[in-house]
């Protein structure tokens, strides 16, 4: 033990009260030990309240429902970009420069400049209007503010699809040009090379980015709260709509609730290293 | 350039920033003397304008529309800032519950210093407030510009049938008015019955915001006046089979124009603000209003065609005070009250009620003020697309008591909304 | 034909760019735009002057915005920095300790830890200010600032510094000379990720700042909510240009490298 290392106290020291203590103050508060809590309520009330709400279970299922679609349309439309910025564009060129540009946006950005083009009066519905394809606005398709969902959707992909590119881009970039060559002296047709020998090549660098893409869409709140409907809401909409209601004995429900998505989430990357470990012991 | 020169050259870029940031911040408000809130009614009105002096106040209010906000931001800061030194900081917010619920949830954990010093109020947001025991007062009446109201005006006693105190001091009136685009329909549906009715003529046309929005759930009391022979039924204090009696009939209304409504009902504008772009962009034919000179404001703007109109069913509709409260656990409650009161002078009212400024209604009496305001206020101009007098001059309905109104607003979520 | 495609994916990579922009500028200079029109009936430039008129916010909230995220970006580099020097120190057989605090913090969603720390800090009255925002945005940063700078910083050999030193180089020409000039890549490129996730929030600004303290988003989000289109497409505007200088920088001084940012999401 060096003075030097005494440097490093504080850093960790932060690190620890903010994670370690914001979720310890998270679980005690959801469970009951801690914190201003109703008159009658008992330990683990909030979850038994949430395992008891309909809304909860539908929630969830919605979440999970955006959350799967987002990230297989990304992760499909970003591989195919991949593919193509591989073949048409060179490492660093400004198309792949331009590409990766949503990454930097702020989901919010995107969400108001999709509002723009996708409301019944938005500038599709205009253009369609001007093409005599539709004469009232409301025969334009809900696609924000609705039910569905496909607002939501749509800002995800748009983030999403170039992070999913650009990691299937590099993926891609290390791998040697022989494989290829070597696959299409033996006969193989261009699809095939890339259905049989890239995608298989860069699927360990792929899962694990979409994984990341998932759980970050099944926790974020801002675009559905933004383009979302009044009902079925994302569960980190619900969340927060208990916690900031007047009720408090609420808050230790948005507390549980946020600790479920959390562990949803860290279950599903605990089950995927996992598989992964199982499978590279087995080979 | 060095790659070491860049970062260094960033951080020192990132140092000015962070400083002038911390440097426009808002001067730290010097805050009420302790036992403020024992002494306030034993202390004369020169003092608290001393106390008030230097404080910074934070004015939570609707932050919907940009009129309103101008008067906020323009004419009361400068006023508040010039006259007496103190900050307004208007906290524009998407729902007054927002704020309301923070104060509770203050009240709930005992937070004795809280962020909101004067919260733009009425009704069943006040009665939540008043019941938990989160608002300071009394205050109304220590306020010097309360000489202009008359005693017995209804205005300073109930605020939807729920007792004031002079836990709230008025700020102006409120009138629901029905707005519509005169190309496009030449003879508004006169009453509540013909309204309807042009609702399952016209499909898609029409919505109300999602309930709570106070606009959507006027839109449904309405319907109570509607179904009620006796209004005074209505008055009375809230007994569940009484208004189970009325809101049966409301919800199967309701419901039967559902599917005639914008989406086919399947959603409804989450707010106010939502119902005003959907309008403005023609693709609903209605919007509702608590504010008779709204469209004129939005006309001016360019957000409305000038074609609009705004007018009063004959079967009158619902009319209302807002009003100003302080929180409890305010810590400018010197200032707030400095505010509330600046609020209430003829000059305040006089500049809220011009049309071109937000033509909100006065909630002074005329009679009261001297002659040169009472002239003035007689003269005020009327915009085509405004609300005119003699419409206002229709029947005004009362609000319901609170407790009708929760009632409705949870019923409707089950009786409407999810069926 | 390989050309062709080459153009191919020029144009539909420009054009959904512009195609994000240009509606937006075009609301910030229309004064009626009404369904159908396919362009604005009326012009004004309103909303540009709004940028300059100290009623309307915009000025104040760039600024809050800007101070906040620099703010952010510091305080994550002090503590990331030496968290992830030491992170390299960890023996292979320890690596789990690493995973986990790297790993652990991403994976649990930052309005989770947020929410967990409002009542704290609500209880010990330091909310609806500057300060708690900070904590809040940094709580959303400072994952990815470590896991990024420790993708990067595994290029970094500590022999260089050793070298140094034992040619006589100072503790400071040490420092400055080789351990800032072979790491500057990886700090400025961690830097920017994290200004941006700052740049980026809403909710636990919101939160956090109780409404008193206005920023970029918030604004946006309040313009949108008021159907003010003009004023809400100046803003959203003003919000694409760090995103722009992170474009060009990384353009021109890192030459489109990425540098390891993908590697840093292998799990």
């Amino acid at each position: 033990m060096r003075v030097y290392h005494l440097f490093f106290i504080p850093p960790v020291a932060c690190i620890a009260l903010l994670f370690v203590g914001g979720l310890l103050l998270l679980v005690l508060q959801s469970i009951g030990i801690y914190g201003a809590l109703g008159d009658n309520s008992t330990l683990f009330s909030a979850y038994r309240y949430l395992l008891s709400d309909p809304t909860f279970y539908s929630s969830l299922l919605f979440t999970t429902m955006i959350a799967l679609l987002s990230t297989l349309l990304a992760t499909v439309l970003g591989v195919v970009s991949a593919l193509l910025l591989r073949r048409y564009a060179g490492r660093g060129s400004i198309v792949s420069l331009l590409y990766q540009f949503p990454i930097s946006l702020p989901h919010l950005v995107i969400a108001v400049c999709l509002l723009l083009y996708l409301t019944q009066s938005g500038l599709i519905a205009r253009a369609l209007y001007a093409f005599g394809l539709l004469s009232e606005p409301y025969q334009f398709p809900a696609l924000v503010y609705d039910r569905r969902g496909i607002g939501i959707v749509l800002v995800y992909l748009f983030k999403e699809i170039p992070f999913i590119g650009l990691i299937a881009l590099s993926a891609l970039q290390s791998l040697s040009s022989d494989w290829e060559s070597v696959a299409r002296s033996l006969g193989a047709t261009p699809l095939q090379t890339i259905w049989h020998l890239l995608v298989p090549l860069i699927m360990p660098a792929i899962v694990p980015a979409s994984i990341i893409v998932f759980a970050f869409i099944f926790g974020s709140y801002e675009v559905p709260y933004f383009l979302g409907s009044s009902y079925p809401s994302m569960l980190s909409v619900l969340g927060y709509r208990y916690f900031t209601d007047p009720n408090i004995a609420l808050r230790p429900v948005a507390l549980a609730l946020n600790l479920i998505i959390s562990m949803v989430v860290l279950g599903l990357v605990t089950l995927y290293r996992g598989v992964v470990g199982y499978w590279e012991r087995a080979r | 350039m060095k790659p070491q020169v860049v970062i260094i050259i960033l951080l020192v870029a990132a140092a000015i920033v962070i400083g002038l940031f911390i440097f426009n911040l808002e001067r730290p408000s010097t805050g009420d003397p302790e036992n403020f809130v024992e002494r306030v009614r034993q202390l004369n009105w020169n003092r608290i304008e001393r106390i008030a002096s230097g404080q910074t106040v934070y004015f939570h209010m609707w932050g919907g529309s940009e009129p309103i906000n101008r008067y906020v931001n323009e004419f009361l800061t400068l006023n508040m800032e010039e006259r007496w030194d103190i900050e307004v900081v208007q906290v524009p917010l998407a729902d007054t519950a927002d704020a309301v619920n923070k104060i509770l949830a203050d009240k709930a954990t005992n937070q004795e210093q809280g962020s909101i010093d004067l919260i733009w109020i009425n009704g069943e947001n006040f009665r939540t407030l008043r019941d938990a025991e989160a608002l300071f007062g009394p205050f109304a009446d220590l306020l010097p510009n309360r000489q202009y109201i008359a005693a017995d005006s209804p205005s300073l006693h109930f605020d939807y049938g729920y007792s004031i105190e002079e836990y709230e001091s008025p700020w102006g009136g409120a009138r629901v008015v029905l707005i519509y685009n005169s190309e496009k329909i030449a003879n508004p549906p006169p009453t509540m019955e013909a309204l309807l009715r042009w609702i399952e003529d016209n499909p898609n046309r029409f919505t109300y915001p999602l309930v709570p929005d106070f606009v959507g759930s006027a839109f449904v009391r309405h319907l109570f006046f509607l179904v009620s022979d006796d209004i005074d039924q209505l008055l009375t204090p809230f007994d569940q089979g009484r208004y189970q009696s009325y809101s049966t009939e409301v919800w199967q209304r309701l419901n039967s124009i559902e599917s005639s409504l914008w989406r086919s009902g399947s959603t409804y504008p989450e707010s106010q603000a939502q119902l005003e772009q959907l309008f403005a962009n023609g693709e609903v034919w209605f919007d509702i209003s608590y504010n008779p000179a709204k469209a004129a404001n939005l006309v001016e703007q360019g957000i409305y065609p000038e074609s609009t109109r705004s007018y009063v069913l004959d079967s009158g509709t619902i009319g209302n005070t807002h009003y100003l409260a302080i929180p409890y656990n305010a810590s400018n409650k010197a200032g707030a009250m400095l505010v509330a009161n600046f609020l209430l002078s003829p000059v305040a009212q006089f500049e809220k009620n011009l049309p071109e400024v937000w033509g909100d209604p006065t909630v002074l009496t005329l009679k009261l003020l001297p002659p040169e305001w009472q002239a003035a206020f007689q003269e005020l101009p009327v915009h085509p697309s405004a609300t005119s007098p003699a419409e206002l001059a229709k029947t005004q309905l009362p609000e319901l008591g609170a407790e009708w109104l929760s009632a409705i607003e949870q019923d409707w979520r089950t009786e409407v909304l999810l069926k | 034909m390989s050309r062709f495609y080459r153009i191919v994916i020029w144009a539909i990579t420009l054009h959904i760019l512009l195609l994000l922009v240009i509606p937006l500028i075009l609301w910030t200079i229309s004064f009626r735009w009404h369904f159908p029109a396919l362009l604005p009936t009326h012009y004004s430039l309103r909303a540009w002057q709004a940028i300059f008129d100290p009623t309307k916010q915009i000025g104040v909230a760039l600024l809050n915005s800007l101070g906040i995220a620099c703010a952010v970006t510091v305080i994550n580099l002090l503590i990331g920095l030496p968290v992830v020097r030491m992170l390299q120190r960890i023996k292979i057989a320890h690596r789990w300790v690493s995973d986990l605090i790297v790993l652990f913090p991403l994976l649990i969603t930052p309005l989770a830890i947020v929410l967990g720390l409002y009542s704290a800090l609500s209880s010990l009255n330091i909310v609806n200010n500057a300060l708690a925002i900070i904590v809040a945005h940094v709580v959303a940063s400072l994952p990815y600032m470590i896991i990024i700078l420790r993708a990067i910083f595994t290029n970094f050999d500590r022999r260089y510094e050793e070298v140094a030193a034992s040619l006589g180089a100072s503790p400071f020409q040490v420092a400055y000379q080789v351990t800032l000039s072979l790491l500057a890549p990886a700090i400025l490129v961690s830097s920017l990720f994290v200004f941006l996730i700052s740049w980026s929030q809403y909710l636990s600004t919101l939160l956090m700042g109780g409404g008193r303290l206005i920023t970029l988003p918030l604004l946006m989000i309040s313009y949108a909510a008021a159907g003010d289109y003009p004023l809400m497409s100046v803003v959203t505007l003003i919000q694409f240009m760090p995103p722009l200088i992170l474009l060009v920088i990384n353009a021109f001084y890192l030459s489109g490298r990425s540098y390891g940012i993908e590697r840093a999401f292998a799990l």
